[in-house]
């Protein structure tokens, strides 16, 4: 009760006008930035730094987190419409959001992130201002042992969510695993794969890699034979025709659910958020599902979850931070910089020195999602209708738009290449029959995975039976066998069965 | 030989150089985990796996629908001319040059069209990008 009285003061805060205003402002530039690929929250929270220090500590950061879950839905939108990720964190929404884009269920697709968001925001929002706090110190018990043991996880898990046979899955994950390892080594400073390149001491960008091989190659197969608008898919693009049904509904409820919970836990760990979250989901409902192969066909289910994930994650990630002084992942170590800009520094006395400020925040979270579905529903029909642009006009401007989104997250010219050589082999790596939905998720996990592992295994003095003592670390350790070692041994099992009647 | 298999040993051969280079990084060093031990694990994974998808048999599921491959192919040397150009160059004409070479070499666009679609997304790339956001696109031989 004394949570949802401090929430109440919390609401005082946020709907002061100049609060209302950061909120509408955030959401707004935010969903305009995560359009647009290449520019993410992290370059674009870093550009309006200095423009905080005129606010007071509260509305900064209500501004810096409105631009934050306003690019994860703009972010979805160019995945949906265009199979370009507008930011890292939005790949996901590529896998089923693009192919319902193709099946005539753009606005299905844009209307469910939407909601799925909002609905997710609002549980976030209850979930952190009841739990946030306590779960936050519970976060702490994953020293790194934990996290690599939960990647080893997460990778097993990855290579279940590619099409076709598990071995070529598993070559998609060695292959991710080996390109987020390319770059200079953070202990030793040892350049590895490099080839003297400069470009290469930093390795790959995740947005980079996802823009090629999922914006450049889509052009290429685009471009693999003259194709004509079919109009007969939207019918109507009235705003009432084009949002989700109560069968959507019906089927992506369970999924936000699962989704929402899932994305507010691995929000609070330290190396989490949106991006992690949404893969887990995406994972945890391609399991799920009794129509496991719809999933990348179109199914709503790989669409709601991950969104529902990755704002809940979005919103959780903020409490190991006010709670804790711990940013879990970039773009939050960003707002921390606007907090300490402020003279503010986050940690466990900020709840008690300043309520206004965390209380405010929280209930922040809900008011710019509210702003997010006022502002972004409406527009659904003219996204929907960008959609009527000829395949001629529309698959040089995709291009256009990855090679300029690249470029702009370094300034680098360097990095157009790398998308452009990305977007060519992942073509010939789709055209042979491979997914590339867990090498981008390994490729992700891989840096968590090595940072994790070697400082484990230093814990442990090199014994690698350290991973085996802690009993979190034993207990993912032992599903992701699990996962691994029950469809090699369903054969046999079946093979046995037989073989006794 | 199957695109798969094809695919499979290329990555193959990767798997190999990897582990090599992983190798001389150092795997173990003072009793700790060196810069290579990570990508050598990921090497080997990648060679058992590739070889996995190398001998096993089943049915290909890529290349289902013909290709048009001359137009591909355009499509492939007009971006890779894109990425090669756009410093020199600069970004408002090497899009300029994307933009035209695809409208009207590839879709078989009208020239005016080609060219006004061209200078249009161009320039407003250029705005966008360059001003609104100020992302410093290559300025190349117009300086702009």
């Amino acid at each position: 009760m004394e949570a949802l009285a401090n929430l109440a003061v919390g609401f005082g805060v946020a709907l002061q006008p100049s609060n209302l205003l950061a909120a509408f402002a955030g959401a707004g530039l935010g969903t305009a930035i995560g359009v647009i690929p290449g520019l993410g929250p992290t370059a674009a929270i870093s550009l309006l730094l200095p423009i905080t220090i005129l606010l007071d500590g509260t509305s900064a950061v209500i501004l810096l987190a409105g631009i934050y879950y306003g690019s994860l839905y703009g972010g979805s939108t160019a995945s949906i419409l265009l199979r370009v990720p507008g930011e890292a964190a939005s790949v996901v929404s590529c896998f089923d959001g693009y192919p319902m884009a193709r099946q005539g269920r753009a606005g299905v697709a844009l209307g469910m992130t939407a909601f799925a968001s909002f609905i997710a925001g609002i549980v976030a929002t209850f979930g952190i201002a009841l739990l946030g706090p306590t779960f936050a110190s519970g976060a702490l018990a994953f020293g790194p042992v934990e996290r690599a043991a939960l990647v080893v996880f997460g990778l097993a898990l990855a290579a279940s969510i590619g099409e076709g046979p598990r071995v070529r899955a598993w070559t998609m994950v060695a292959l991710g695993l080996l390109l987020s390892s390319v770059g200079a080594d953070l202990v030793t400073g040892h350049e590895r794969y490099t080839f003297g390149n400069a470009n290469l001491r930093d390795g790959f960008h995740i947005a980079v890699l996802a823009m090629g091989m999922f914006g450049v190659s889509e052009v290429l197969v685009l471009a693999e034979r003259r194709r004509r608008l079919d109009a007969s898919l939207v019918t109507s693009y009235r705003l009432r025709d084009l949002l989700p049904t109560g069968k959507d509904w019906k089927d992506s409820s369970l999924p936000m659910a699962r989704g929402t919970i899932l994305g507010f836990f691995l929000g609070l760990l330290p190396g989490g958020g949106a991006l992690i979250a949404s893969f887990a989901s995406y994972v945890m409902e391609k399991r799920l599902s009794r129509t496991p192969e719809r999933f990348g066909k179109g199914a709503i289910e790989g669409l709601a979850g991950p969104e529902s994930a990755n704002n809940a994650a979005a919103q959780a990630s903020f409490i190991p931070l006010l709670c804790l002084g711990i940013p879990g992942n970039v773009v939050i170590g960003v707002i921390m910089g606007a907090l300490l800009m402020q003279g503010i520094v986050p940690g466990p006395r900020l709840i008690v020195d300043h309520p206004d400020l965390f209380w405010g925040v929280v209930a922040s979270m809900l008011a710019a999602n509210a702003m997010l579905i006022v502002l972004n529903v409406p527009l659904i029909r003219v996204f929907v209708m960008l959609l009527r642009v000829p395949p001629a006009l529309m698959t040089p401007s995709i291009l256009l738009f990855c090679v300029i989104g690249a470029f702009s997250i370094h300034n680098s010219a360097f990095d157009v290449s790398v998308a452009i050589v990305t977007g060519f082999l992942a073509y010939g790596l789709r055209r042979s029959g491979f997914d590339l939905a867990p090498l981008l998720l390994a490729f992700v996990l891989g840096s968590m995975l090595e940072q994790n592992l070697r400082q484990g295994l230093i814990l442990g003095l090199g014994s690698p039976l350290v991973f085996l003592r802690s009993p979190i670390s034993l207990a993912f350790l032992s599903v992701a066998a699990l996962t691994l070692l029950v469809p090699l041994l369903r054969p046999l099992l079946r093979a046995g069965s037989l073989a006794a009647r | 030989m199957t695109a798969m298999r094809l695919s499979a040993f290329c990555l193959v051969i990767v798997a190999l150089v990897a582990a090599v280079a992983a190798v001389r990084m150092g795997v173990w060093r003072s009793g700790a985990p060196g810069p290579g031990l990570f990508p050598l694990s990921a090497a080997l994974l990648l060679l058992v796996a590739s070889l996995g998808v190398a001998v096993q048999t089943g049915p290909e599921d890529g290349a289902q629908e013909p290709v048009d491959r001359p137009r591909l192919l355009r499509y492939g040397a007009a971006i890779a001319v894109f990425g090669l150009v756009l410093k020199p160059l600069g970004a408002v004409v090497a899009t300029v040059g994307l933009l035209v070479a695809i409208l009207r070499g590839v879709e078989r666009q009208p020239w005016a069209f080609s060219f006004g679609i061209a200078l249009t997304l161009a320039f407003l790339s250029w705005a966008v990008f360059r001003h609104l956001l100020g992302v410093p696109l290559p300025r190349g031989i117009l300086g702009l």
